[in-house]
């Protein structure tokens, strides 16, 4: 749904918000939600308190059709403007990132030509890839007998059965399940993602989503069942080992659940992110009210942004 | 819901904030990228409209 904000004498837009449905998961229940996204101004109608009345707007429909949640996602500036009256910073993504491969670094820093570039590139990865092999296989075997991994180009129908279990284990965090999924990046035009499954005796026990855009993989998504370390270690190094080749500048997630996150990518280099900070307001629900506004409460990752459009 | 702002003359004008409709969609594009500074499927969940 979206609202504009229109001169009633000239019929011009001034501004404009559209707020997206979505699904909340409150200590595994379902509480609907509503993201706040694509606030626009015209620029001859700034500073006229415009965007705080798109944003009223959107909190009194939303109210009113049973939502309990309003939140977005958003720059410093957009923060201090949408806390200005209710919503609160609930949580900031961290980013880790890592280079992959050598590609740009003999492009950019040894000046050799691409075709040279590529050749080595896919050497180091050939060497790399053993390195990468064997440790696949040692963490495999930490996992017990009948463990895979798979990759595919659509949402796992079986990741239902992940999301079902894990829900529970998370205290607040959207809705992702295979529905969430096919309408967040198999829908969406511009991505193009890669699901990275891992399986214990055919059943889901990890999973891992990731997009290209700008020279660099995205992990979007990144699950696994009660944050099994074990777990997390076997699913990135498989991700990491598919990108060996890529000629991609770089590998980077953004996230935050408690210590998990921080532990599974402790190799990476952190960078501060100013681009994924969450407000929100509660509109109703006593439960979600004492949950929200702790930032350790919150398991959330690149996916949940819409500031990170892939 | 009607609202009513100044504009720099000081005149104030009268706002209306409603529902987009459908043939609004070009025109909030324009606004957005002139907003934003990039494209509009660069500035949020686009797909869903």
């Amino acid at each position: 749904m979206s609202n504009v904000c229109m001169r009633r004498d000239t019929g011009e837009i001034t501004g404009f918000l559209s707020y997206v449905p979505m699904r909340l998961s409150v200590m595994g229940s379902l509480t609907r939600a509503s993201l706040g996204s694509d606030l626009s101004i015209h620029p001859g109608y700034t500073n006229k308190g415009i965007a705080r009345d798109l944003k009223r707007k959107l909190t009194e429909e939303s109210a009113k059709s049973g939502v309990s949640f309003v939140y977005a996602t958003s720059n410093p500036l957009s923060t201090a403007l949408l806390c200005r009256e209710t919503a609160i910073p609930i949580a900031r993504l961290k980013r880790y990132s890592r280079k992959l491969g050598i590609y740009y670094h003999l492009l950019e820093n040894l000046h050799l030509p691409p075709l040279v570039a590529k050749t080595l590139n896919s050497f180091y990865a050939f060497l790399a890839g053993i390195k990468y092999k064997r440790r696949a296989s040692a963490l495999r075997k930490a996992l017990g007998t009948n463990v895979r991994s798979q990759t595919q180009n659509m949402a796992p129908e079986l990741f239902d059965e992940l999301w079902a279990y894990m829900r529970r284990v998370h205290i607040l965090s959207f809705w992702k399940d295979v529905e969430f999924l096919k309408w967040r990046y198999d829908k969406n035009p511009h991505s193009r993602p890669l699901y990275f499954c891992i399986f214990k005796d055919e059943k889901p026990i990890a999973l891992a989503v990731v997009a290209e855009r700008k020279q660099t993989a995205y992990i979007m998504e990144f699950i696994c069942r009660d944050r099994k370390l074990s777990t997390a270690r076997f699913l990135l190094n498989e991700i990491e080992r598919k990108f060996l080749s890529s000629n991609l500048r770089a590998l980077a997630f953004g996230g935050t659940d408690d210590d998990f996150f921080s532990t599974v990518f402790k190799d990476y280099s952190r960078q501060p992110e100013f681009d994924h900070q969450m407000v929100g307001q509660v509109a109703s629900d006593s439960l979600l009210q004492r949950l929200f506004s702790e930032p350790s409460n919150w398991t959330l990752t690149f996916g949940d942004s819409d500031g990170l459009i892939i | 819901m009607e609202i009513s702002k100044e504009s720099s003359g000081n005149s104030p004008e009268a706002l209306v904030i409603r529902a987009l409709q459908d043939d609004e969609y070009a025109e909030v594009c324009k606004i957005t990228e002139l907003a934003h500074g990039v494209p509009f499927s660069e500035t949020g969940f686009h797909w869903k409209h």
